[in-house]
């Protein structure tokens, strides 16, 4: 036969034509899952490409350690009236192709998120703007339609160069690393960008390498071709991963916090004595103790604990299922004895394994005060349509990344049901309301700090959530790694200075 | 011959019809939104609704239909929802991956079992014949899922034989390929070996005997290029399989293939990504089953000779 004559040489070519790659000098690898989407800031929705956008490029400001909003490109900020900002922009920032960084690029790059054309998903953290102007090369003027005290938190979006259409393909930033090329599926491949305005990197690139499985993730880490894996990781492996010599664990409360949602609509749980009883129904510590191995910590606010809007003097929930009882007996739900139930709730989760084995210990728990727990777990997708629906009794949900506490607006506000926010179990309370549009006109900080202190204890006494726990960062880091810092929100910021020993 | 692949081809245009329906339909009726699965759960509801009507989500699905079907008239099988790229250039930078993964799978299937398979069934109930049988029994008992991960600690970390996990180089090949090439291995085993005692006991084998030849050319020359066009069949069909079902493999091993693609676009609800990768692999796999067609004109004439 003859398919040797063409079978060795098609093996020949197709094999021969790579080899291996090796990881250049004072080059670190980050294991990721998912590879970026996209790679222009105005476009980056997703955790992982606004993480790498945000060390390619730079914004006017940015959120520190704390979340505190610090300037980066803006120099100062100048107030003349409740609805202008005058923002001087420092002076000698290059952008990656060495051009000089000026207001025309800002304003270029605000202009083209507001454009309906560019399908920006950004465009509504700017539509407070009335106008924009850059009357010189440092400084840009900006006035709102009406005073809206969060406005500079979302100027931490990256700055890109005045006319630059999609830049996924060729990022071009004033961020401390620079794009170098960027494989899709296998690894983007970032170097140290030496004209970048504050003090460069140590490390000479970086390498995300995606590795899509956990576990051939945490073996890569294991062998040393991958020097950090962060989240998630699964809390079963954690016990594995300290075990292992030259790998140390690194852990940091995280600003991603899960709650369990009641629909206010529904007969049962528009009662505060059943929803209170719920939550005492539930042994939050040891959740977080037991299955989760300290990968979370019990919360009473939305808010996460590294947030300087977070109010510390809130109640804890006290896990009491004795006063819980109670509550469902006053509420008019006695128990009916021979082992039924007073009343069965619906539970909604997602497919993810933890989320379903937290709802059946939630089903055990809530079984112990006689409330009948069933079960339903759903793909994603349809999952997360019913609950923006409101078709749902119970779910349980987190709220990932929020930094600033007008959130409460969004989720809270009897104004913001869907669509127009996320208050999807129907919650109203007029005092409530008040607070929040005061805490959105605000600017003084100690007062908008009294303002949310307010709100935060009204929810934790009104139960339209059920708080149950902020999330803690976990990285897993190879012991020549230096200087590497977890941040609350999963910022890379600390690649500047980290440092790889031999 | 030229005339049946003419009718073959034809044959291929409602089967692929057929295929971008039903993957459309079935895409858009599962329930999750890319918009909202974009955005996540802090988006504004403008946000959400200047979004859907740029990807132009916010028309009737038949409108979509057709402008996607128009568009494939035009040879233009749209543009990813998530990443801004053409649909076409991103699979066909993916397909490499997966061919070559496939075709090395094959490779290490064939080369195992064949000659194994000879073997056992020139040994018929010895020590050797067991031993192929409980080879073949792992291999068809071992899911991927296990057994790449099991490769990987032995021969990567333990051993540091073979890297563990990328695409590049022929050492990087390897573990994946045996991964997914071992359940295909084991089946053709067992073929291999059942088809040559068929043969066996025919009378030419008896004549082959008679006319003094010794057992090794007896099995090598005359049994087994009999015996190959069942197992020939059978690669054909497993190998469409291979193709589509290097998804696990492909995710075990960071291997950039289509497979991984088109996971990753289903969760994402890429519509114009996945209804690309079903597409292409569609066409593949058709591709593979008409070249098996053609294969056994190749090695049975008679099969020829009848069209």
């Amino acid at each position: 036969m003859n398919f040797r004559k063409f079978l060795v040489p098609l093996f020949l070519a197709l094999f021969a034509c790579e080899s291996a790659e090796k990881i250049p000098p004072n080059t670190i690898v980050i294991g990721l899952e998912t590879g970026p989407n996209v790679l222009d800031p105005r476009f980056a929705t997703d955790a992982v490409s606004s993480k790498i956008c945000d060390i390619i490029y730079s914004g006017l400001f940015r959120r520190d350690k704390n979340l505190n909003l610090v300037p980066m490109l803006a120099e100062s900020v100048e107030r003349p009236n409740e609805t202008s900002y005058i923002i001087k922009i420092r002076k000698g920032v290059h952008f990656h192709d060495g051009r000089e960084l000026t207001s025309a690029d800002v304003f270029y790059t605000f202009q083209s998120i507001l454009d309906p054309a560019t399908a920006s998903p950004k465009q509504s953290a700017l539509s407070p703007i009335s106008s924009m102007a850059a009357p010189h090369p440092y400084t840009l003027v900006i006035k709102l339609k009406k005073p809206y005290a969060p406005f500079l938190g979302n100027l931490t979006i990256g700055i890109v160069p005045d006319g630059s259409g999609d830049l996924t393909a060729h990022p071009i930033g004033a961020g401390p690393f620079r794009f170098q090329n960027y494989k899709r599926g296998e690894r983007l491949y970032l170097k140290r960008f030496d004209g970048y305005f504050a003090r460069p990197a140590v490390l000479d690139g970086v390498i995300f390498k995606i590795v899509p499985d956990e576990t051939v993730r945490l073996l890569e880490l294991k062998k040393g071709n991958v020097h950090i894996v962060s989240n998630p990781i699964t809390p079963a492996v954690l016990p594995w991963l300290e075990e292992q010599k030259n790998i140390r664990i690194m852990k940091k409360i995280g600003t991603n916090v899960s709650y369990i949602g009641f629909n206010l609509r529904d007969p049962i749980l528009k009662n505060l004595k059943v929803r209170s009883a719920v939550a005492h129904a539930i042994d939050r510590k040891a959740i977080a103790e037991h299955l989760m191995k300290g990968l979370v910590v019990e919360t009473e606010s939305i808010i996460a604990p590294s947030n300087i809007f977070y109010n510390p003097h809130l109640e804890k929930i006290v896990y009491a299922p004795a006063l819980a009882r109670k509550l469902l007996d006053e509420a008019g739900y006695p128990n009916p004895g021979n082992g039924k139930p007073r009343f069965t709730l619906t539970y909604k989760t997602s497919k993810n394994p933890t989320r379903k084995k937290i709802a059946e210990i939630f089903g055990e728990q809530l079984r112990q005060i006689g409330i009948k727990l069933e079960i339903k777990s759903f793909e994603w997708g349809t999952f997360f349509a019913d609950i923006k629906s409101g078709n749902f009794q119970v779910y349980s949900l987190t709220w990932v990344g929020i930094a600033d506490p007008d959130i409460y607006h969004y989720i809270f506000h009897s104004s913001s049901v869907p669509p127009n926010g996320a208050n999807r179990g129907g919650y109203s309370n007029p005092a409530l309301d008040k607070l929040l549009e005061a805490g959105r006109r605000e600017s003084s900080f100690v007062k908008r700090k009294a303002i949310y202190d307010e709100a935060q204890k009204i929810i934790a006494e009104d139960f339209p959530y059920v708080q149950l726990w902020v999330s803690v960062n976990v990285a897993a880091v190879r012991a020549n790694v230096k200087r590497f810092e977890l941040y609350p929100d999963e910022s890379l910021d600390s690649l500047v200075s980290v440092r790889l020993e031999d | 011959m030229r005339g049946w692949i003419a009718r073959r081809t034809l044959l291929l245009v409602p089967t692929l019809f057929g295929v971008i329906t039903a993957v459309f339909l079935m895409i858009h009726l599962i329930p999750g939104d890319p918009v909202e699965i974009m955005l996540g759960e802090t988006a504004m509801a403008a946000d959400r609704e200047s979004l859907r009507h740029e990807l132009g989500l916010d028309r009737p699905v038949t409108a979509q239909y057709l402008s996607y079907l128009g568009g494939l008239a035009r040879g233009d099988i749209g543009t990813s929802i998530h990443t801004h790229e053409p649909v076409f250039g991103e699979i066909l930078s993916r397909w490499p991956a997966t061919l070559e993964l496939a075709l090395a799978a094959l490779l290490f299937a064939i080369l195992f079992s064949i000659p194994l398979g000879v073997l056992a069934a020139a040994r018929k109930d010895t020590a050797v014949d067991g031993a192929s049988l409980m080879v073949s029994l792992f291999g068809i008992a071992m899911p991927n899922f296990w057994l790449g991960p099991l490769l990987i600690i032995v021969f990567s970390i333990e051993l540091g034989w073979f890297p563990v996990s990328g695409r590049g180089g022929l050492d990087a090949i390897v573990l994946p390929a045996v991964t997914l090439g071992t359940a295909m291995a084991a089946i053709l085993l067992r073929l291999t070996r059942s088809s040559v005692l068929e043969v066996a006991s025919e009378d030419f084998i008896r004549t082959a005997r008679a006319k003094g030849l010794g057992e090794t050319a007896v099995y090598l020359k005359h049994a087994l290029a009999n015996a190959l066009l069942p197992v020939v069949t059978v690669v054909g069909l497993q190998f469409g399989a291979l193709l589509s079902g290097a998804v696990i493999t492909e995710t075990i091993f960071s291997w950039p293939g289509i497979g991984r693609l088109m996971i990753t676009s289903i969760e994402a609800r890429d519509y114009p990504m996945v209804q690309g990768c079903v597409l292409t692999i569609a066409v593949g796999y058709v591709l593979v089953n008409f070249l098996t067609d053609v294969l056994y004109g190749v090695l049975d004439p008679r099969i020829r000779l009848n069209r």
